[in-house]
C-alpha cells in the first residue's frame, strides 16, 4: 500500500519537475509566432491593403489574442490538452483522427519554416550551397534539441527571443531614410481589403496553437493566461513597428518588388567593420526559426506519445526528420516553396480560425446536453 | 557501465564528425585577398543594343599605395559584362564592395538606366547605400582618365556623401533612386559629375522622368535653390545673392521650413510653396553703413531674388515635365481621391506660387 503511494508520489514529483513555470509561456508564444513570417509579411499585406496595411497587423493581433482566450477557456477547466479534448468531445476513434491531423499540421508547418529559411540562406549568403548539406546540419541540431525533452525546447525558445533582439535596434538605420508621409492619407482602404490583409497577416501569427499541446506541462496552468496574452501582444507590437518602418522606408511598389522586405531593411545598414549586415542577420535568423521547428516537431511528437504512450520516440523522430529532409530536397526554387507555404498557410488558417471554434462550440453544446440530462 | 556510456558518446561524436566532415568541401571558399573588388562601374551608350561598361578595381601595393586597374567591355547585359571581364582579371571579380555606379549622359537620356538597375536590384551582394550618378559626357572616361592613385570608387562616394551631409544636394543613393522611381508620383534625381583636371567633380543634378534623364541643373545658384525647395532637406547650404544696387553677399542657411499647399481651383490644381528660411550672413560687399541697419532691406531683397529664381527653376522643371520636388506627393497625402495619371498630365501647366520669408539672424563676429 505504502509502496504504491510512494511510487505515485515520485511520479507526481517527476511530473512536477518536467513542468515549466508560467513566464515561459510568454517566450513560447512569442518565439513560435516570430518565424519566417516576419521576413515577408509586409509584402503580403501591402499587396492587399496598400499603405494602410498596419491596420491589418493590429487587427490580426486582436484576433490572435481572442483565439488564445478561447484556447484557455477550453483547456483550463480540466487542465487537458487537445488530444484529451478530442477524446472527450469527438470520441476516441474520431478524436484520434483529428489529433493526427494536428500532428501532420505541426510537421508540415515545421517543414515549411525550415525550407524557407534554407532558401533565405541560399539567396542571401551562399548561392552555391546545396540544400541537402545545410538541411542535414540543421536537422541534426533539431534532433539534438528535441531529444532533450520539453524543457530544452523551452530553453531554446527563451534563447531565440533574447539573442535576436538586437536586430530590432538595427531598424534605426532604415529609419534615417524613412518618410512617414507614406502612411498618409490614413484609412484609404475598404473593409474587404482590410479583411483580406488580415487573412494574409495571420500566417505570420500562426504557431501559437502548439499551446494546445504543452498546456498540461505548465505549472499552475490557468494563471499563465496573462503571459500568453502578453506574448502575443508583444509579437503584434514588433510586427507593428516593422510594418510602420517598412511602409515609411519603401515606396509602395518598391516594397512589393522585394521578396524579403525585412532583409531589405538591413541592406541599408553599414558598419565600418561589417559591410553587409544581412549576413549577420541571416545567421541570427537561424535562432528565430530553430525554436519554431523544434517546438512544432516536439508538439507532433507529443501527439504521438499521447495517443500511443508505448511507441518509440526515436523511430518517430527519425522518420519525421527524414521526411522533412526529403521535402527540403524535393522543393527546389522559389515557386515550389511558395506553393508549399501557401498550402500550409491555408491549413493553419482553417485549423486555428475555423476548426477550433467549431470544436469549442461542439464542446459547449455537449456540456449543455450533459447538464440537461 | 560508465565506460560503456562513454564509449557510446564517443561513437556518436565520431559519427557526427564523419557526417559533417565532407560538408566543409561543399562550398567554394572565397579568400578576401584573392578577389577583385569592383568599387566603381560606369555604363555608356555604345549603340541601340549594346552598352559599354567600364569597371575600376583597386589593388594594393606592398608600400601601402593604391592603384586602380580598369577594364572595359562592350556587351548587352550588365552581368554579361562581368562574365567577359573575368577572362581578363587575375582574380574573380565580385560586386560586394561596389560603391558607385556611373551613367553616361547619352546612356541616361536615350536608353534609361533601369535596365542596368534591374541586375543591381536582384543582386543581394550590392548594398543599397551605393551611390548612383550621371556623368556629363562619357562615364567610362571618368574612370579611365581620373588620377588612379586613390581608390576611385571610394573617392567618388566620399565626394557625393559629404555634399549630401552638408545639404548641397538632396539625399541620394541607390535605395533613394528606386524608391522614388517606384512611386506613382514624383520623379527621381541623381548627382551629376564631370571630370575636372583629372578629378571627379560634382557639377549639378540630373533630373529623371522614371528611368530616363530629362534635364540637368548645373549652376551653383540653381542647385542651392533646388535644395531649398526639395522636400527631402531640412538643412541646406549657402546661397549667393546680388541685388540691383550692387550689394553682393553670401547667406549660410541654418534652417528651412517648407509648407506646400495644393489647392484644387476648378479643373486645375495650383501649388503654393511657402519657404521660411533662417540664415547667417557670412560675407557682404558694397555696404557702407553698419550691417544691422541694412539687414531688413537685405532680407526683403533676398526674398525677392529667391522667389524669382525659384519661379524660373520651376518653369524649367515643368518644361521638362519632371517633378523631383515632390509636389504630386504633397497633393496625394491630402487627397483621398488622388489621380496620379491626371496629375501628371496637368503638371506642366499648373500654377506654382512661391512665397519666401528670409530671416537673417546673425552676421558674424564683427559688426
Amino acid at each position: 500500500m505504502s509502496k504504491q503511494g510512494e511510487v505515485a508520489l515520485t511520479n507526481l514529483q517527476k511530473q512536477q519537475d518536467e513542468k515549466v513555470s508560467g513566464i515561459h509561456v510568454f517566450f513560447l508564444i512569442h518565439s513560435v509566432q516570430s518565424g519566417v513570417g516576419g521576413l515577408s509579411f509586409q509584402r503580403e499585406i501591402t499587396e492587399v491593403a496598400g499603405h494602410d496595411s498596419w491596420m491589418a497587423v493590429l487587427l490580426g493581433g486582436v484576433l490572435v489574442n481572442l483565439a488564445i482566450f478561447f484556447m484557455y477557456l477550453a483547456l483550463k477547466k480540466r487542465g487537458e490538452d487537445v488530444v484529451a479534448l478530442h477524446q472527450r468531445i469527438l470520441g476516441s476513434r474520431l478524436g484520434m483522427i483529428f489529433s493526427l491531423m494536428f500532428m501532420v499540421y505541426f510537421i508540415s508547418t515545421g517543414a515549411a519554416v525550415l525550407r524557407t529559411y534554407i532558401e533565405l540562406v541560399q539567396v542571401w549568403v551562399f548561392p552555391e550551397i546545396s540544400t541537402w548539406s545545410i538541411s542535414l546540419v540543421l536537422i541534426l541540431l533539431i534532433y539534438y534539441v528535441i531529444s532533450g525533452g520539453f524543457q530544452v525546447v523551452v530553453g531554446i525558445s527563451v534563447l531565440s527571443v533574447i539573442l535576436p533582439f538586437y536586430l530590432l535596434l538595427l531598424l534605426v538605420f532604415p529609419l534615417q531614410h524613412a518618410d512617414f508621409t507614406n502612411l498618409l492619407p490614413i484609412g484609404q482602404l475598404s473593409f474587404k481589403e482590410l479583411m483580406g490583409a488580415t487573412k494574409a497577416m495571420t500566417f505570420s501569427y500562426l504557431g501559437f496553437c502548439t499551446l494546445l499541446m504543452y498546456y498540461p506541462l505548465l505549472k499552475d496552468g490557468p494563471r499563465t493566461q496573462k503571459f500568453a496574452h502578453i506574448g502575443a501582444s508583444y509579437t503584434t507590437l514588433i510586427y507593428f513597428v516593422v510594418i510602420l518602418i517598412s511602409v515609411a522606408y519603401y515606396s509602395e511598389k518598391q516594397l512589393l518588388a522585394n521578396v524579403w522586405p525585412t532583409f531589405g531593411l538591413f541592406k541599408i545598414v553599414r558598419f565600418p567593420f561589417v559591410e553587409r549586415f544581412e549576413y549577420v542577420g541571416v545567421a541570427t535568423w537561424s535562432f528565430v526559426i530553430l525554436d519554431n521547428v523544434c517546438l512544432l516537431l516536439w508538439a507532433s511528437h507529443r501527439v504521438l506519445k499521447r495517443l500511443w504512450p508505448q511507441s518509440r520516440s526515436i523511430l518517430f523522430m527519425v522518420i519525421v526528420l527524414s521526411l522533412i529532409f526529403l521535402e527540403n530536397i524535393l522543393l527546389t526554387g522559389r515557386r515550389d516553396i511558395a506553393t508549399f507555404n501557401q498550402w500550409v498557410t491555408y491549413w493553419g488558417l482553417g485549423i486555428n480560425f475555423l476548426y477550433l471554434p467549431l470544436l469549442y462550440l461542439l464542446g459547449l453544446a455537449k456540456g449543455w446536453r450533459g447538464r440537461a440530462t | 557501465m560508465k565506460g560503456q556510456r562513454m564509449r557510446s558518446y564517443l561513437s556518436y561524436m565520431l559519427a557526427t564528425g564523419l557526417i559533417l566532415l565532407p560538408l566543409g568541401g561543399c562550398l567554394q571558399t572565397k579568400v578576401i585577398d584573392n578577389l577583385d573588388y569592383i568599387t566603381a562601374v560606369a555604363y555608356d551608350w555604345e549603340n541601340e543594343k549594346y552598352i559599354r561598361g567600364t569597371v575600376a578595381v583597386p589593388f594594393y601595393l606592398p608600400d601601402r599605395s593604391v592603384k586602380n586597374a580598369t577594364y572595359q567591355e562592350v556587351t548587352q547585359l550588365s552581368k554579361e559584362m562581368r562574365e567577359k571581364m573575368n577572362k581578363l582579371t587575375p582574380n574573380p571579380l565580385v560586386s560586394g564592395k561596389l560603391e558607385v555606379g556611373l551613367f553616361g549622359t547619352e546612356m541616361a537620356r536615350k536608353k534609361g538606366i533601369m535596365d542596368v538597375l534591374d541586375s543591381w536590384q536582384r543582386d543581394p551582394f550590392i548594398g543599397r547605400r551605393a551611390y548612383l550618378a550621371v556623368v556629363d559626357g562619357n562615364a567610362g572616361d571618368l574612370l579611365l582618365k581620373a588620377i588612379k592613385k586613390k581608390e576611385i570608387g571610394e573617392s567618388i562616394a566620399k565626394l557625393i556623401q559629404h555634399n549630401i551631409e552638408h545639404g548641397r544636394i538632396p539625399d541620394t543613393n541607390f535605395h533613394h533612386f528606386i524608391n522614388v522611381y517606384y512611386r506613382e508620383n514624383g520623379d527621381p534625381w541623381l548627382p551629376l559629375l564631370t571630370l575636372e583636371q583629372r578629378k571627379p567633380m560634382l557639377k549639378g543634378m540630373a533630373l529623371f522622368k522614371k528611368g530616363k534623364m530629362k534635364g540637368k541643373i548645373e549652376t551653383i545658384q540653381e542647385m542651392a535653390i533646388f535644395t531649398f525647395m526639395h522636400w527631402d532637406r531640412t538643412e541646406s547650404t549657402g546661397v549667393k545673392f546680388v541685388t540691383k544696387k550692387g550689394v553682393m553677399g553670401f547667406l549660410r542657411v541654418t534652417e528651412i521650413h517648407r509648407k506646400i499647399k495644393v489647392v484644387q481651383s476648378g479643373n486645375m490644381p495650383s501649388v503654393h510653396v511657402k519657404l521660411d528660411i533662417h540664415g547667417n550672413l557670412e560675407e557682404i560687399h558694397g555696404v557702407r553703413q553698419a550691417t544691422d541697419k541694412v539687414i531688413p532691406e537685405l532680407e526683403h531683397l533676398v526674398e525677392k531674388e529667391l522667389q524669382y529664381q525659384g519661379q524660373k527653376l520651376i518653369q524649367k522643371l515643368q518644361r521638362w515635365n519632371v517633378d523631383p520636388l515632390g509636389y504630386s506627393e504633397a497633393a496625394r497625402i491630402h487627397d483621398r481621391h488622388f489621380d496620379a495619371k491626371a496629375w501628371s498630365k496637368q503638371y506642366p501647366h499648373i500654377k506654382v506660387k512661391i512665397t519666401c520669408r528670409v530671416h537673417i539672424d546673425e552676421y558674424g563676429i564683427v559688426d
